[in-house]
């Protein structure tokens, strides 16, 4: 994770870094039906692979999770990872053979956001669940070269497809397996948090 | 135009529900229909139609019809539901 002063905060919201007694509660979040219907992997992640993951997070420059909270309440996820399709650079290595190397996030030009509220969460449909990419959003246009954001969405999930043109994404190409790409510019960003900003009056 | 008449129409275009199904019974969590964007058209179209500005809280707090109409009472006590 990159060294960044945490926590990011604003518009009622705070993103932190995710803590080990936190792992447990995420998991379950994970796995439950209402969530993993809509991620591309589907599978039950067990607590070895949770902790595997979570390890692996301190090293990893190509991707951040930050936990959400509200009013000290745990309310979700939210997450960024380089975009491999734009971000790959291929060069010879010491046998001549072509490898990829995954651009750190720092440096990523393209970046994959997403995020899940707590399926329990009593917030999860109301205006709040924009503050966190809202936040975030403007935390990954700045940190770095970023240009665009790209999500991809499930044909059938229209209310994240609706959540994200709200943040000002716009629809691109669907692939064979029903997942609609939606691509985020720092413009349409400002333009579309200026509208949301009007609602989210947080002090 | 009575201001059950006009609230009801503010949830039929933000949740995009015939009218039938706006009713005492009708919140958020249960209705498919009501997610964070329907949610966020909601308050903007009831601010502009009644003329007022929700603090953040009720905002968040406004989670059903009958929560809208006591929410709505409290910022203009001379509305009648």
């Amino acid at each position: 994770m990159m060294n960044e002063q945490w926590p990011l905060m604003g518009f009622g919201i705070e993103l932190a870094p995710i803590t080990a007694n936190k792992l447990e509660k995420i998991r379950a979040w994970r796995n439950h039906p209402d969530i993993a219907e809509f991620m591309k992997d589907k599978s039950i992640i067990s607590a070895a692979q949770q902790q595997a993951w979570f390890a692996s997070l301190a090293e990893n420059k190509q991707q951040v999770y930050l936990l959400i909270s509200y009013k000290g309440e745990d309310i979700g996820v939210i997450y960024a990872t380089t975009c491999v399709d734009n971000n790959s650079t291929v060069h010879a290595n010491r046998n001549d053979e072509a490898s990829t190397e995954v651009t750190p996030l720092d440096l990523a030009i393209v970046i994959n956001p997403g995020l899940y509220i707590a399926p329990d969460c009593k917030y999860k449909n109301s205006v709040l669940a924009f503050s966190p990419s809202l936040v975030f959003i403007e935390y990954l246009f700045k940190q770095g070269r970023c240009n665009y954001l790209q999500a991809q969405v499930f044909k059938h999930n229209n209310s994240a497809i609706r959540y994200n043109e709200m943040l000002g994404y716009q629809q691109d190409e669907m692939n064979e397996h029903g997942l609609v790409t939606m691509t985020l510019s720092l413009e349409n960003f400002t333009l579309a948090k200026a509208k949301l900003s009007k609602i989210l009056r947080f002090k | 135009m009575t201001a059950i008449t006009i609230l009801v129409d503010a949830f039929v275009t933000a949740l995009e529900v015939p009218r039938s199904e706006v009713n005492e019974s009708l919140e958020y969590n249960s209705h498919k229909q009501w997610d964070s964007t329907a949610h966020m058209i909601l308050i903007a179209q009831l601010e502009n139609d009644f003329e007022v500005m929700f603090d953040i809280d009720d905002i968040i707090d406004m989670s059903s019809f009958t929560k809208a109409k006591e929410i709505l009472t409290k910022y203009n006590e001379s509305i009648s539901f």
